[in-house]
């Protein structure tokens, strides 16, 4: 059992996010490979008999690809590890591929709920929901949410910690 | 309350010769760039009236007062005019800084910091001491009296407790530069095995950095004492800029008993502070340490005059890491476990440096639960309680899955009780 499960008393059954935030994560893997790649090109294409800026080139657009790719290869489990739960009490978000984590935030901690979306965010209905208490290292966000389910999110949480009483 | 202070006011006179005075290293330099000439009599000359007339006429267009709605107003600017109210109601805190060159004249800074975010905080450059003492009292008495309504004189220590300071440099002395010390020995003995006489250089660099840092930290903890008044725990040290703390007792959001390895033959030890409300964006805005070093007889009764409501006292027994954490904490493994008693989660770890942190239930804002890779081999988590941010970090390391998991629940149902049952402290 992962530690997810353990901490939700054995239920699996987490609320998952939206898949679209895998075409959107793999579109941002995209615009940041493309331009740094091109860097890569133009420093090869114009080291021509300077041996040690080529390798260099060469070494970077190499090692870009393979971080690309794995990075790629990554976004579908790592979309699929996200999970949350709207406990009774509590805010529950677990996520992680190789390094795992889960975060409980009861509502009477919370000071803050954002909602956010960028512009590419909103160019795919997407956006974050992100709670922030005293510590800075809370860190509890809900990424790939539609718009209106994050909307949902903050007002529910908005009224849970008005009831719990700070 | 006096009407010192409610009628606009300039700093000391003296502010616009001790600014000057300030950025003379401009000068140094100047002379250092260009040499002792006619060009640099000029530019001292320039200096010195432009400069000079430019603080002057700052000062000019100074004022602060307390004005009649309990704000700290202070107004400034020549050409872009500013003002600006601290509401007293909201006070953080009011310290009284010390630079050198004020300090040799008697004159000193007073920052006022109100709770909120951005520009929440005001410098008054120059006042002289008394007087800076004098507004701080009458600030400190308004918060109170716009809390309280109780009239309150000026803050008097009801037991005070001070570092001596031989023993504060000799605990410095075994904790950072030795560290650097012994490296920077092994490493300039290896290097001079493979290539004699190059060993110097990086024996140099070691000693020359532990010095600068081991430096920087007996004047900053300098002279420092802890007390208690009405207010609640005052903090001071420094020996170049003294700075003043008062913290309620109530921001104290986190503690850590520290003990470096060679501290253990004097049985010296650090308590560290996490304090709410303390500037996250810059580390020198809060106090940080509460006592630099202690030698542990004295510990409990420092406990029981600052710190009474924290038992340290473990009720249950230990939850003890994982066998299996050896393999990631080889070290530390035998010591790392944590503790739920009534009021706190406690944590013990390190191994060369000894820790035992601690932090009220109803204060941690979150629980975390994480594992890596490795960890997850070896069937073992990390549990996290988040604190506000400071020195103080709770984390749980090596524990048992099912054993993180079941105390990270067990402390979920203390964190939702807690704030419930507990009254908050009054002092």
């Amino acid at each position: 059992m992962t530690i997810a499960e353990l901490f939700s008393a054995g239920s699996t059954d987490w609320l998952r996010v939206n898949p679209k935030l895998r075409t959107y994560w793999h579109t941002l893997i995209a615009l940041t490979t493309v331009p740094l790649l091109t860097v890569a090109a133009i420093v090869i294409a114009i080291s021509e008999g300077v041996p040690v800026v080529r390798f260099i080139g060469i070494a970077s657009m190499i090692a870009i690809m393979i971080f690309a790719i794995w990075a790629w290869v990554l976004v579908t489990r790592r979309v699929r590890s996200i999970g949350y739960r709207l406990e009774s009490r509590e805010l529950k978000v677990s996520s992680g591929i190789m390094f795992r984590r889960v975060v409980s935030v009861p509502f009477a901690r919370m000071q803050l709920v954002e909602v956010s979306a960028g512009p590419l965010e909103r160019a795919f209905s997407l956006a974050s929901v992100q709670l922030h208490t005293a510590s800075a290292s809370t860190d509890a966000t809900i990424p790939g949410l539609d718009p209106e389910r994050a909307a949902e999110i903050r007002d529910a949480l908005a009224s849970h910690s008005a009831t719990a009483g700070l | 309350m006096s009407d010192n202070f409610s009628r606009p006011q300039h700093t000391a006179p003296l502010t616009p010769i001790l600014q000057l005075v300030n950025s003379a290293p401009i000068v140094l330099v100047a002379f250092f760039a260009i040499g002792l000439s006619w060009w640099f009599l000029l530019i001292g000359v320039i200096f010195l009236v432009v400069g000079g007339f430019g603080y002057w006429a700052s000062w000019q267009r100074r004022f602060f007062w307390l004005n009649e709605e309990g704000e700290l107003e202070a107004r400034s600017g020549i050409l872009f005019r500013r003002s600006r109210q601290l509401r007293i109601s909201r006070l953080q805190s009011v310290d009284i800084l010390r630079p050198p060159v004020a300090r040799l004249l008697g004159y000193s800074s007073l920052k006022i910091e109100v709770a909120g975010s951005g520009d929440s905080r005001v410098i008054l450059s120059y006042l002289s001491v008394g007087k800076a003492q004098e507004l701080r009292s009458e600030i400190l008495a308004l918060a109170k009296d716009e809390r309280t309504s109780t009239q309150s004189a000026e803050p008097a220590d009801h037991w005070k407790w001070q570092v001596p300071n031989g023993r504060l440099v000799a605990s410095l002395v075994l904790t950072t530069s030795t560290y650097f010390l012994i490296i920077g020995a092994v490493a300039s003995v290896a290097f001079a095995l493979v290539e004699p006489g190059s060993g110097l250089v990086t024996l140099a660099l070691a000693v020359g950095g532990s010095t600068i840092s081991l430096i920087a930290g007996i004047t900053s903890l300098f002279n420092f004492s802890v007390g208690r008044n009405d207010r609640g725990i005052a903090i001071s040290h420094g020996l170049f800029t003294t700075a003043h703390y008062t913290v309620s007792p109530i921001r104290i959001q986190a503690i850590c008993v520290v003990q470096p390895i060679a501290w253990r033959p004097f049985g010296w030890y650090q308590v560290a502070i996490n304090v709410a409300g303390a500037d996250q964006s810059s580390k020198k805005s809060g106090p940080r340490v509460l006592i630099p070093v202690v030698h542990e007889d004295a510990l409990p009764e420092l406990f029981h005059e600052l710190l009474p409501s924290w038992n340290l006292e473990i009720e249950d027994e230990w939850l003890a890491s994982a066998a299996t954490s050896r393999w990631r904490f080889p070290w530390q493994a035998a010591r790392l476990a944590v503790s739920l008693t009534s009021d706190l989660f406690v944590v013990r770890s390190g191994a060369l440096t000894r820790r035992l942190s601690a932090a009220p239930h109803e204060r941690i804002q979150s629980i975390r639960i994480t594992q890596g890779p490795w960890e997850r081999k070896l069937g073992i988590s990390s549990l996290h309680a988040d604190s506000v941010p400071g020195p103080v970090r709770l984390r749980g390391r090596g524990l048992a899955s099912s054993v993180a998991v079941h105390t990270a629940l067990a402390e979920l149902d203390r964190m939702f009780t807690a704030r419930k049952s507990r009254k908050s402290e009054q002092w």
